[in-house]
């Protein structure tokens, strides 16, 4: 139906809108005895977090809002210091945490000594006490460590805490035989057998809860930094040691002749190590978002309170606590600075010129800041035509607040000198970005807060300046270091106001859509004026804001640009919305896209990316040093980088330089790689590092285009090894034999290996004594990494062709804040999901779900379904057995079984036993149960209108669509995508089906998902001689170790969106998860199905989706469409069953048929009685 | 040069003949070679081998075997989605082939009118979604099936339609679609080579045509411009018939593959479906013969049409 809207439709339309109307005036007041009410029934199962939890954790209250609120508070001068031993409150702590008093013997200390992974063999970084001992406490990645302090005096306090920066294992707590907690001296004992957390190398993460309850938005992402440093092998020493420090010093001019960086087999330098720098250090707490730079201030009454500390992700030790004033020493401003170092007298009049390479960084806050290579000109030190130098640090890896790097320095006499840096701003046109200096740790005078440093295509060299004057920083003589840190700057207030707006106008929006729906009527009078006062009003104060932003930012940046524009716009939008509320309807879709815009613009904006290339500590007479070549000196640098490009080799990945390789040829095993060049390189460095010490077998590393595989293999160049392939690729091309099995029984090496017997390479040279030493595990150990399903894609007919990569399946996502805000708790039922679509749908907001086919094979899995016709094993044997002796067979084969088994009618399976080849023969999408699943997903876009086609993160982001079913490595997107609703959301476990165990009667819910592998492949280039070489490389790329060590070295490489799918179980764990994001990735993992490959498998999506398509857009019978399509289906299966030799339908009717007309029986296979 | 007078040599074979011929015209030789080795190597080699592939049974990573005229008895009796493909590509080919070449025709013949300076501003107008890649992509932003694709959201604002649309996803609306996106984007090299072919025409016949009783614009487009411009219009048709039948690729980025229920699947799609996804390259020959066969048959069709001009 495409006409206007029937009368049936605009009652139904009217009458919803006076049952809303009086849903609204109720509003506030049912609101919070609906929470009440859903609370009672909460499950508060271990995954999913509770409504109660939502609720104290998530607050509108902005830090702004909350200062407000105590107008009047001073800041207090109190300092409460706190005792752990005394003060923790055992009530509300939730927390797994350890106390190591401040006597600790040796033996104590070292249970809590944590080596980095990996790292055994290089320099010890022990776990060391504070220089005054105290009591320590370690605190795991669960629950709430709550404190009781008695406040005093009243007012603002800040929240100091010391911690260390290391990776601290967390143990268990002991408990008795009841399962209660065992105490000692007050506190709970550890049972330093179990573990229960280690530090996964991430930001540590926690939330402030004053009292129980998350005072304002900002306390929830607090941050404790590590630290970290890079480690240089070849040298073997830490950034931060004296020896690296010294050399960094002298040789911070000369940058030609000795690096520190180890190079690879064609010249090029290698980036070094990033290594956790363990050390005591303390902070305030402040706001990670970088929105306020002084920290954060917690309003307390006098009297009893409760301070806790939420986990979000990381364990951390903690050596003090205390609640205190943080700026009791005031900053003074630059002329008091100024002065107070001897002013004018002491400035420096020198010639020495202090040089310090960036790149050369002693410490930097994040492992992604690393050193990058610069070939914009050829004044950057040190520079080549052809080769990788790394020579700046910075860019994009240096730019979201709070981010420093630091460097050490050392000065020949005491006064002031100006900092000139070489540095280049190209990113953001039309801005600036900010940096803060500390000098020995200490920001030496308020404007070194907000350094300048304005948009530029060419490198610069300027003094350090906030704008509006160069300053001179005043030195001692001997060794200092320099901390420069990504802040907002300036832009700090601009930023927060613009966040706030959007939070407030994205809620509006979502008031005005839960009256209007997402299709408003333009012609229809809502009366807003009446329903919503508080939006128009509020709309027209953001649009007064953003204005007033605008006009500030426009002041700021001394010119009016596309950023203002964007505020400018929104600003327009939003007072027309607030003036003219009859135009509300039109402007809606408007808004949305303006303030996904606005979004987009707040995360641009926040970013503040510099690169520095060196800085040259100078006296203020002496002219900057040259910051970019002449004309003629660009042109030969061109000219020289032109001529190179012809000799580099820019596809081979090179080894280190020392790496050692045994020599022989044939030993070589090539592998390929169809990924970007960073993480080929990883793979590269990883095989270097840990593989080439520990097997001595020679690899080389390719990266290739995708799709060369087929034309490669066709042509015989194909590689070893193929790393990366599609699920369906394992089979397809294993069935032409391009492909090998890893575990063939056959013996036979064209169709594989068996790497469950290394009898065969006993006596090599090569692997001979790796064999002995056990140091290669065979197919079955390997199989056991993953899950059971993650091999059932790669597996045919008892063959295995390939190993699981990543693994990726869907979970259920959705928006703790709406859900708290309508009361809802998360279903996990496929009844309870029915349920919240009506809520949902009541309040016009929308669900999402996987279309078609990949919907119902999950609510098919759910109830034990297969995909394909499996089973039935002794009737197809039976009936082959029967068929080939009542026909006869190659008289050469000995037994009818043999004969089976060589036209590849049965195979063995592992345990020996004989079974045929007839699973996948048919599909199995026409059983009752299969077209009730297909059916009821088919309604949920045809009934419930769930939208077909959507982007996920937009929607998600606005809040549109608050819960959805989607892979989980959405994650990934959302994480850089909609970084203001971090926190809002979480994954969890789908909803389940309920059935009763037949057997204890115990109902079950089986929330069973859908998910897909990626695999690395044996092809059939190897000989006899390389491919246990080949299989050594494939199971030690999918060890926990390897896969731990890629998963984080990629995030160090892109960031936290680069999360690896691993599909290794126990490399799962060691990725950066937060405690919670694995407690529910985990529970999902155990519950995954995979679809098996058959010959002719991809003919059963074309032809669900056909299916799906007729029902959506033709309102066709889910059910006979489906059932028309199935013999498409089935006669493709049977059709490349055919041309593989394998049994299909076909043959089976015509053996049955046979049978029959010889007068068998085919329930028992025995001839009837008086038949021919 | 004065042209040569043929010389019968009796003295020599036809083999020994040639071959002293070509040792004369060896530059020319030397000349033609590099277009020649390469036109060989990647057009010539190819076809012929593909040829030979449809008589076999091959999965491109096995040998292949001979199975004689299996494939082709397969895809004419066996095969209901190669009729189907037919019917398809026949119909694509008649919208979009004609209609490109008209369209091309047209806007040439307009755009030569202008002045040389709005010509070539006009020109690069109408030349510019041809050049730009994909460009066509904002035909699925704007027929997005999402309920704020533009279509969607104007349609569900003015009431036209209920729910969202798949625009690309319902055979009821893709092959008008695709058939507007090929036409949208024909306006390429033939459009070129047309006004280029206009501006060939010497003047002086338009005024000889005068004198001679021409009477009306579309009497000297027909005898005097068309006739004119004929090895334009040869490459034209060539073009619009390659682009006719090979039209595959858009579908494949605008629908994806294959299209639902095969309905916008062409000869191309099915050659790319057994050759691609299902490893069967010897049948998905026997489709490219055909479809070559095809092309040539129309090829020389057109050819007939095209000499009939102005006569």
């Amino acid at each position: 139906m495409t006409g206007g809207k029937t009368i049936f439709q605009r009652g139904l339309a009217f009458s919803l809108f006076v049952v809303l109307c009086a849903a609204s005036i109720l509003g506030a007041a049912s609101m919070q005895s609906s929470a009440l009410v859903e609370s009672r029934y909460n499950s508060k199962s271990l995954v999913r977090t509770s409504l109660d939890e939502i609720e104290n954790v998530l607050t509108s209250t902005t830090y702004d809002e909350y200062r407000q609120i105590n107008a009047g508070a001073q800041k207090a001068n109190d300092v409460i210091e706190i005792d752990f031993l005394k003060d923790i409150d055992p009530e509300t702590t939730t927390a797994t945490f350890n106390i190591l008093t401040s006597g600790a013997s040796k033996e104590e200390l070292a249970r809590f000594d944590m080596p980095e992974k990996g790292s055994e063999n290089t320099k010890s970084r022990e776990f060391f006490m504070p220089e005054e001992p105290k009591d320590i406490v370690f605190v795991g990645v669960d629950g709430m460590l709550s404190f009781r302090v008695n406040v005093k005096e009243a007012g603002y306090y800040n929240i100091w805490v010391s911690y260390f920066t290391g990776n601290v294992p967390v143990y268990a707590v002991k408990r008795d035989a009841d399962g209660k907690i065992v105490l000692k001296n007050g506190i709970p004992e550890a049972d330093y057998g179990t573990v229960s957390g280690v530090g996964n190398f991430s930001a540590i993460e926690r939330y402030v809860l004053i009292d129980g309850k998350v005072p304002y938005r900002e306390a929830r992402s607090i941050e404790l930094n590590r630290i970290w440093c890079d480690y240089f092998e070849n040298k073997s020493y830490f950034s931060d040691s004296e020896d690296y420090m010294k050399f960094a010093i002298d040789h911070a001019k000369d940058t030609d002749t000795e690096r520190p960086f180890r190079r690879d087999g064609n010249g090029n330098e290698l980036k070094p190590e990033k290594r956790l720098f363990s050390t005591w250090t303390s902070e305030f707490l402040s706001d990670s978002t970088g929105y306020f730079t002084e920290p954060l201030e917690f309003y307390l009454s006098a009297g009893e309170h409760i301070v806790s500390l939420q986990a979000v992700r990381e364990t951390v030790a903690m050596d003090g606590m205390r609640l205190c004033n943080a700026s009791a020493v005031e900053t003074p401003d630059y002329d008091t600075y100024y002065a107070s170092h001897g002013g004018d007298a002491a400035v420096y009049h020198g010639d020495a010129e202090i040089y310090i390479q960036a790149e050369y960084a002693k410490t930097t806050s994040e492992r992604t800041i690393y050193q990058l290579n610069n070939r914009s000109s050829v004044y950057t030190q040190p520079s080549d035509p052809a080769l990788i130098r790394l020579n700046e640090i910075g860019g994009d890896k240096w730019e979201y607040v709070g981010q420093w790097i630091e460097w050490e320095c050392d000065i020949p006499e005491n006064g002031f000198y100006s900092i000139i840096p070489r540095w280049m701003q190209a990113y953001y046109s039309g801005m600036y970005v900010s940096r803060r200096i500390f000098i020995d740790g200490v920001l030496p005078f308020k404007e070194a807060g907000t350094l300048r440093f304005d948009y530029t295509t060419d490198w610069k060299t300027t003094p350090l300046t906030d704008g509006s004057r160069d300053f001179l920083f005043y030195f001692e003589k001997g060794r200092h270091t320099i901390r420069m840190e990504a802040v907002l700057g300036d832009m700090s207030t601009v930023l927060n106001r613009v966040n706030n707006s959007l939070s407030n106008i994205n809620a509006y929006y979502r008031k005005i859509l839960m009256i209007t729906g997402s299709d408003p009527d333009e012609y229809r009078d809502y009366n807003f004026v009446r329903l919503i006062p508080d939006v128009l009003s509020g709309l027209k104060t953001e649009a007064a804001n953003l204005y007033e932003v605008s006009d500030l930012l426009t002041k700021m940046t001394g010119r009016k640009g596309s950023h203002s524009a964007t505020l400018d716009r929104v600003a327009n939008v939003c007072e027309r919305m607030g003036k003219y509320p009859t135009t509300i309807a039109g402007y809606m879709a408007t808004l949305k896209s303006y303030s996904s815009s606005l979004g987009s613009w707040l995360a641009d904006t926040q970013n503040q990316p510099l690169e520095i290339d060196y800085f040259c500590i100078q006296s203020k007479d002496k002219a900057a040093p040259k910051a970019e070549p002449g004309f003629f000196a660009n042109l030969w640098g061109g000219i020289q980088k032109f001529w190179m490009s012809f000799f580099s080799d820019y596809d081979s990945l090179g080894s280190k330089e020392d790496g050692t390789q045994v020599s022989d040829p044939k030993y070589g095993v090539e592998v390929w790689t169809v990924t970007s060049r960073d993480q080929a390189q990883i793979v590269r460095n990883l095989v270097d590092d840990s593989f080439s010490p520990q097997y001595g077998i020679p690899i080389t590393v390719k990266l290739v285009a995708g799709g060369t595989l087929l034309p490669a293999t066709l042509a015989g160049t194909g590689p070893d090894v193929y790393m990366g392939a599609g699920a369906g690729d394992a089979v397809n091309y294993a069935l032409r034999s391009a492909v090998l099995s890893l575990n063939t029984t056959t013996g036979n090496t064209n169709v594989g290996y068996n790497f469950n017997d290394f009898s065969k390479w006993e006596n090599d040279p090569l692997y001979g004594p790796l064999i002995r030493e056990n140091k290669i595990p065979k197919f079955d150990d390997v199989k056991t990494r993953f899950a059971t399903t993650a091999m059932r894609p790669m597996t045919l007919y008892g063959e295995t062709y390939g190993l699981p990569e990543t693994m990726s399946f869907s979970m259920l996502f959705y928006r703790k804040d709406i859900f708290a805000e309508l009361g809802l708790s998360v279903p996990d039922t496929w009844e309870e999901f029915y349920n919240i679509i009506y809520t949902l749908q009541a309040e016009e907001l929308e669900l999402g779900y996987p279309t078609g086919i990949a919907g119902s094979t999950i609510l098919m899995y759910q109830q034990g379904e297969t995909y394909y016709d499996e089973g039935d094993y002794d009737y197809y044997l039976n009936l082959f057995r029967t068929y080939y002796n009542e026909k006869g067979y190659d008289k050469s084969f000995s037994n009818v079984d043999d004969y089976l088994k060589s036209i590849r009618y049965t195979y063995q399976d592992a345990d020996g036993n004989v079974i045929p080849t007839t699973d996948g023969i048919t599909i199995n999408l026409d059983s009752d149960v299969s077209l009730a699943a297909f059916k009821k997903v088919c309604e949920l876009f045809t009934m419930y209108s769930f939208p077909v086609t959507y982007n996920f993160a937009n929607r998600f982001r606005s809040g549109e669509m608050p819960i959805t079913v989607i892979d989980y490595t959405s994650y990934n997107t959302l994480i850089v995508f909609a970084p203001e609703i971090n926190g809002l959301w979480e994954f969890t476990p789908l909803p389940g089906t309920v059935s009763e165990d037949p057997q204890t009667g115990m109902t079950v819910i089986n929330n069973t998902t859908v998910g897909g592998v990626s695999c690395s492949l044996l092809m059939r280039s190897v000989t006899e001689d390389n491919a246990l070489g080949a299989w050594t490389y494939m199971q030690w790329w999918m060890s926990a170790d390897v896969q731990t060590a890629y998963g984080n070295e990629m995030i160090a490489l892109l960031g936290p969106s680069a999360k690896q799918a691993t599909a290794n179980t126990e490399a799962l764990s060691g990725m950066s998860w937060s405690k919670d994001e694995y407690d529910n990735l985990f529970a999902q993992f155990n519950a995954v199905e995979c679809t098996p490959q058959y010959p002719g498998s991809y003919i059963v999506d074309r032809y669900t989706n056909f299916a799906f398509l007729d029902v959506y857009n033709k309102d066709a019978n889910p059910v006979t469409k489906m059932q028309s399509y199935i013999d498409d289906i089935n006669n493709e299966l049977t059709r490349k069953r055919a041309e593989f030799n394998y049994p299909t339908s076909d043959t089976i009717r015509s053996m049955e048929r046979e049978l029959e007309s010889l007068g068998y029986d085919l329930n028992t296979f025995e001839k009837k009685e008086g038949g021919n | 040069m004065a042209k040569e007078k043929a010389v019968i040599r009796s003295d020599l074979t036809k083999a020994q003949w040639t071959w002293l011929e070509m040792k004369k015209h060896k530059v020319a030789y030397l000349m033609i070679a590099p277009f020649f080795i390469l036109f060989t190597m990647f057009t010539v080699i190819p076809v012929v081998l593909s040829l030979i592939l449809s008589f076999t049974n091959f999965n491109l990573l096995e040998w292949p075997d001979f199975v004689f005229m299996d494939n082709y008895i397969r895809l004419f009796l066996d095969d209901d989605i190669f009729i189907t493909a037919i019917k398809n590509t026949l119909l694509f080919a008649v919208v979009t082939g004609p209609g490109s070449y008209l369209l091309s025709m047209m806007f040439a013949w307009f755009i030569n009118e202008l002045r040389p300076k709005i010509r070539s501003i006009v020109t690069l107008l109408f030349y510019a979604p041809s050049i730009s890649g994909n460009v066509y992509l904002i035909w699925t932003i704007f027929f997005s099936s999402d309920e704020y694709g533009f279509v969607n959201a104007w349609g569900m604002k003015l009431n036209l339609i209920s729910s969202p649309v798949l625009w690309f996803q319902d055979d009821k609306y893709i092959f008008g679609l695709c058939c507007a996106v090929a036409l949208w984007t024909s306006l390429g090299t033939s459009f070129l080579t047309f006004i280029a072919g206009f501006q060939c025409v010497d003047m002086s016949l338009y005024e000889a045509g005068a004198v001679d009783g021409v009477k009306n614009r579309w009497q000297e487009l027909y005898y005097i411009t068309l006739p004119t411009m004929r090895p334009q219009m040869m490459l034209g048709a060539i073009l619009a018939i390659t682009g006719a039948f090979g039209f595959g690729g858009i579908i494949n980025q605008l629908v994806g593959f294959p299209s639902p229920n095969y309905c916008a699947h062409t000869i191309m799609h099915h050659l790319e479906d057994y050759g691609g996804a299902r490893f069967e390259t010897g049948y998905a020959s026997a489709i490219a013969t055909l479809l070559f066969l095809m092309m040539i048959g129309s090829n020389t069709l057109v050819n007939r049409i095209l000499r009939k001009l102005g006569t």
